[in-house]
């Protein structure tokens, strides 16, 4: 499996809202309609086919996930799109067989299927779309169930045997549903404002700016009794823009704005400001040095290192990786073993809201699953303690800690939530720097390398391919042991093997930076986020980044002079 | 005698340019007109890469889309949502008509333009996609190139890569169409909760949709291109299982051009209503389990049918290109496609225009004279043979526009009455020692392709006594356009019908119109054909109870 993280940003947030607010009365005020109709549904087909099904059902659940998704993008000044789309997706989850052994055994628990539904409080019409949908789902869980047995009887015993899944207590909770109204006509021009900044660079060949809004309601009922009902909003102002260098390269930047609801994003001033640092780093980087592939020390920020972490050890740590076969189990057999420095400890913590203020896209109150969310430390002082855990057990650990999660059309699996680097011991980023310099020195090296900020990166935690991991830069420096003054360079990702590079931490700084990003895995893509300390790495390697090779526009863009285009691009 | 007439016309033509050009002054142009204009005319000056070739030609197709999408499902709505955008596709041409880097099957990069008027932001996205598309152009004029030199020629490859055509000017104003959303969403909801009063349907699902596009062409040739349009669209189908587990899905579609010509909303009701009834004849007819080798007739939508699916592909080239000249068809047929006819006796036709997707005057073809192919239908990728468009570019999108029919019109010189025609087809059968004949008439309803794998409704008519019979489930194999040389007798019963080609049921499609008479098949090939069957459901209907399922 390959896993991915993508763009995103620190940003300071004056967000000072919680949204939702758990509200006793209303459940009983209004039934809501949807939860009542997916409850109803769910529990005459459960009844029947618990009569009828050969073999029956041992459980069911239905999880709603109601998306009201505002997205207003423009480009140059002028708005390419400003729509409201809004859907709600049903995932169900069947399972016949019994807790110990089920239809989900060569899956590793990924639900059952998918069916959209009205987007109307029409309960009639949902519970018949529901009901066509549910026949073929409960025929194909039979049918996996059947080649489960038959597989288990044609094989060799399991490295790693458990259960298929979890019992737990079932929840309920109806927290208050969210909304966002938002100022359709007011945003627009706000975007459009800023995306024309770019019209002053004629190097960046395209730029675009965008908001996008989702109001998001989730809702999840299982025949163990759970009932749950909660929303949250989440809302990004991206600005992005692409260059090409003369060489070819597509060099791209950018930067985001995340927050919990509208009054959390940051001023206009602040929105212009970052778009002009993308413009200007971006002029920059085109006319940056590529680097020739190196091995040496350096330090990572801390948003560096926080995706740098996501990657080699948060992937790896995911439950149900553990009991595959098919996949690395780089840290399956290691708990109360030693796998970091023993001033590092990490913890999963999706309950945290913000740190500072920075609203974290990791957070969730409830799982996937239906399962609340918990605080799980991964690892104390150097010591792996447990993994992440969906309603898929492994050995030795056999509930969930409210990790199952999915995107809306997927079935959940573990994953991360907040995952939090701390280290006990910890240096000024003055010092961290010194540190690296004598490092350099020591290495006899001609430079070090400083990752100061990167756009995401990826890993494969599978058998089949080489346990590896990529980490994709924007902004890198050369450092100079000499006093000479750093430098910016291209052209190059950050990779590595992860028991390999972990031996090699030597420190971490005291200022952890948070990176807020959507992750993909087998279950779709979630919001993430990691936060960490900038650390100093006593050996990272970097290779040369794949580019194409097809020259900048031939013509300067409209009303571009001639001049002025040979003076950006230097011919 | 000739020559005056062809300078007259081209006159006509230098007259109506200097026309245009005077009437629109650069201000009152469209702002999508200007930015793509200026930005195309700079391209055509300066865009040169290296010692490569500038381009020869450049043409932009604008895609000025605001659509409303429906869906809806048994009274509610699954979506709603109006989209609003530009599209552009830019095609630039290398080299010259007679060779260039344009292949078969071009492919126009759709590039999202912004939906404000803003010239500066319109063509900065016209100056990029032309940069990345001239860059492809020159690339494969290179593969183009080589691959010529390096392969022997099939007489195929002898055909100019390009067609030179007059430039028109034509610019109508550009609407706007002012959607109300709310409004349709109760209509729609009404018409698809209709459907909750037929528990013998598991299923339904009505689409809506409202297409408007003001479409611009703009070619470095001269062609300045201006036209709104509106399509609207029904699309419904619901799905029932009979008693031996044989699904039926009665469909309905219905387009219009403009809201008057809209069914009314009692009309719309009506059909849908009707849906119970298509059920119950599918239901009464019987599954036809022979294996039958003999003549057909085919009347109304089964003849216009069997006219689109196997003449109009090969009109635009293929199998029919080396044919031209030769017998298609039984002397006694004649195919026009007539973009210039607005109907046919008192039906409306869809598929009049006079400006083709390329910018092409469109003619009055005669396609088959007394049985005889006379042309095809051409854009402008000429063939070895027919080296200019005759308008029938249809339709824009990334593949471009293909060659496709207006109003296809098939003639019959003696045409006779359908008894006759049925008289004629029991003769045959007498003649062939078969007990029965069939008739093909079903086109709505379960009618579908003629590919043996989808089943259609067949009559049985009876030698002994005339009298028909319904079966469902057959399927016509081994039908192709060859068979139709053997149409034995056509009718005097001209069947026009509407329908959208290039449409996939997303709002989008190109209008079109079929007039065909009833035809007398000598012989063709039916057997069961492939129906779809599904087990009955182990939970039941959550919203009709078992019993009112059982009683209808």
């Amino acid at each position: 499996m390959k896993e991915k993280i993508i763009s995103s940003l620190l940003v300071l947030i004056l967000n000072l809202g919680v949204f939702t607010t758990l509200s006793i009365g209303q459940a009983k005020q209004t039934k809501n309609v949807l939860l009542q109709a997916i409850t109803d549904e769910m529990n005459r087909s459960y009844k029947i086919l618990k009569e009828k099904g050969d073999p029956p059902p041992y459980f069911l659940s239905y999880r709603v996930t109601d998306t009201k998704s505002t997205t207003i993008s423009a480009a140059h000044g002028a708005l390419l799109t400003n729509n409201v789309n809004h859907s709600r997706i049903l995932d169900t989850n069947i399972r016949v067989g019994d807790y110990e052994f089920d239809n989900t055994r060569l899956t590793l628990g990924l639900g059952s299927g998918t069916i959209p539904l009205p987007v109307e409080d029409d309960a009639a019409a949902i519970r018949s779309v529901i009901w066509l949908g549910m026949d073929s789902f409960y025929n194909s869980a039979v049918e996996q169930l059947r080649q489960a047995k038959q597989k288990k009887a044609t094989s060799v015993a399991q490295e790693f045997e458990a259960a298929d899944f979890s019992r737990e207590e079932p929840k309920s909770g109806k927290y208050g549903l969210v909304k966002l109204d938002i100022n359709r006509n007011l945003w627009e021009q706000k975007i459009k404002k800023v995306s024309a900044i770019f019209q002053k660079y004629p190097s960046i060949y395209t730029s675009s700016v965008s908001l996008t809004a989702d109001a998001t309601n989730k809702y999840f009922v299982s025949t163990e009794g759970s009932s749950l009902q909660h929303g949250s909003t989440q809302i990004r102002i991206a600005i992005y823009a692409v260059t090409k260098a003369e060489d070819g390269m597509d060099l791209f930047r950018f930067e985001s704005f995340e927050a919990t609801d509208m009054k959390g994003l940051p001023d206009d001033k602040k929105i212009m400001a970052a778009a002009e640092k993308v413009a200007k780093d971006l002029t920059t980087l085109r006319k940056a040095p590529t680097l020739e592939p190196y091995t040496g020390p350096a330090i990572l920020s801390g948003r560096a290192s926080g995706v740098f972490f996501h990657e080699i050890f948060g992937h790896r740590i995911e439950g149900h990786r553990q009991k595959s076969e098919f996949e690395g189990n780089t840290f399956t057999a290691k708990v109360n073993q030693k796998v970091l420095p023993p001033f590092f400890s990490v913890v999963d913590d999706p309950t945290i809201r913000k740190i500072g203020r920075i609203d974290l896209s990791g957070h969730y109150r409830y799982d996937d699953e239906g399962i609340r969310a918990q605080r799980v430390p991964l690892v104390q002082e150097g010591i792996l303690k447990t993994f992440l855990m969906s309603r898929s057990p492994i050995e030795g650990v056999n509930k969930s800690n409210g990790h199952g999660r999915a995107q809306p059309g997927r079935g959940a699996v573990s994953r991360q939530g907040n995952l939090i680097i701390e280290s006990k011991k910890t240096f000024s980023k003055a010092e961290l720097r010194r540190m690296l310099i004598e490092e350099i020195k020591r290495q006899n090296k001609p430079y070090g390398l400083f990752f100061d900020d990167i756009s995401g990166g990826f890993t494969n935690t599978s058998r089949f391919s080489t346990q590896a991991f990529q980490v994709t830069p924007v902004m890198v420096y050369k450092v100079y042991p000499d006093g000479r003054p750093d430098e910016l360079v291209r052209g190059l990702d950050l990779i590595g093997t992860p028991l390999t590079v972990f031996s090699k931490i030597i420190a971490a700084d005291d200022s952890p930076e948070v990176f807020n990003g959507v992750c993909g895995a087998e279950s779709g893509w979630v919001p993430v986020s990691a936060v960490s300390p900038g650390i100093l790495v006593s050996q990272i390697e970097v290779q040369k980044r794949a580019k194409s090779n097809q020259t900048p526009p031939i013509l300067p863009p409209p009303g571009v002079s001639l001049e002025k285009w040979k003076e950006v691009t230097g011919k | 005698m000739r020559k005056t007439y062809k300078i007259i016309t081209l006159s006509f033509l230098i007259f109506s340019l200097v026309c245009s050009a005077f009437g629109q002054s650069n201000t009152e142009k469209p702002v999508v007109m200007r930015a793509v204009e200026d930005e195309m005319k700079r391209a055509m000056k300066d865009l040169k890469f290296n010692s490569f070739d500038k381009p020869y030609f450049l043409e932009y197709v604008v895609e000025d889309v605001n659509q409303l999408t429906i869906q809806a499902t048994f009274g509610a709505i699954k979506q709603s949502r109006k989209i609003r955008n530009r599209i552009l596709y830019t095609q630039v041409r290398v080299g010259d008509y007679e060779l260039d880097n344009i292949g078969q099957f071009a492919f126009r990069l759709p590039f999202p333009m912004p939906v404000d008027d803003n010239y500066d932001a319109l063509r900065r996205s016209v100056w990029f996609v032309t940069d990345r598309a001239y860059k492809q152009a020159i690339n494969m004029f290179e593969v183009v190139k080589a691959s010529k030199r390096n392969r022997t020629q099939d007489d195929d490859e002898k055909a100019p890569s390009f067609s030179k055509e007059t430039p028109i000017v034509q610019l109508q104003k550009p609407e706007t169409l002012e959607i109300d959303k709310e409004k349709w969403e109760k209509q729609v909801r009404e018409w698809s909760s209709i459907f909750r009063t037929f528990p013998q349907f598991r299923e339904s699902n009505f689409n809506f949709y409202i297409r408007h596009v003001n479409r611009y062409l703009i070619n470095s040739e001269g062609a300045r291109i201006l036209k709104p349009s509106l399509l609207i669209t029904i699309d419904v189908h619901a799905k029932s299982v009979t008693s031996d587990n044989t699904v039926v899905e009665p469909y309905l579609h219905k387009f219009a051009t403009t809201f008057d010509e809209m069914p009314s909303n009692e009309t719309i009701t009506n059909d849908l209503k009707d849906f119970a009834k298509k059920l119950e004849k599918h239901k009464k007819a019987k599954p036809f389990k022979d294996t039958y080798i003999g003549p057909a007739l085919f009347t109304e939508g089964a003849s216009v049918q069997l006219f689109l699916q196997l003449l109009s592909p090969n009109l635009k080239g293929g199998d029919f290109t080396d044919r031209i000249g030769r017998k298609v068809l039984p002397s006694f047929l004649s195919v026009i496609d007539d973009p210039t006819l607005a109907k046919f006796g008192d039906h409306k036709l869809a598929g009049g225009y006079e400006i083709d997707d390329e910018g092409v005057k469109a003619k009055t073809l005669t396609l088959i004279e007394n049985g005889a192919l006379k042309t095809l239908l051409m854009t402008r990728s000429p063939n070895k043979y027919i080296k200019n468009s005759n308008g029938r570019a249809r339709g824009s999108g990334p593949r471009g526009s293909n060659a496709n029919i207006s109003n296809l019109i098939v003639k019959s010189k003696e045409g006779k009455s359908f008894a006759e025609l049925k008289k004629q087809l029991i003769e045959e059968c007498k003649k062939q020692g078969l007990s029965y004949g069939v008739i093909f008439r079903e086109n709505d309803a379960t009618f579908g392709s003629f590919t043996g794998s989808s089943p259609v409704m067949v009559y049985k008519v009876y030698v002994e006594d005339g009298r028909e019979e319904l079966y469902r489930d057959a399927g016509i194999f081994d039908l192709s356009v060859r068979e139709l040389r053997n149409i034995l007798a056509a009718g005097n019963d001209p069947y026009p019908f509407n329908l959208l080609i290039g449409s996939s049921y997303n709002g989008s499609g190109t209008p079109a119109s079929v007039v065909a008479p009833s035809v007398l098949l000598e012989e063709i090939y039916l057997k069961r054909g492939r129906n779809i069957r599904e087990k009955p459901k182990l939970v039941n209907h959550p919203f009709f109870n078992k019993a009112e399922i059982t009683k209808n």
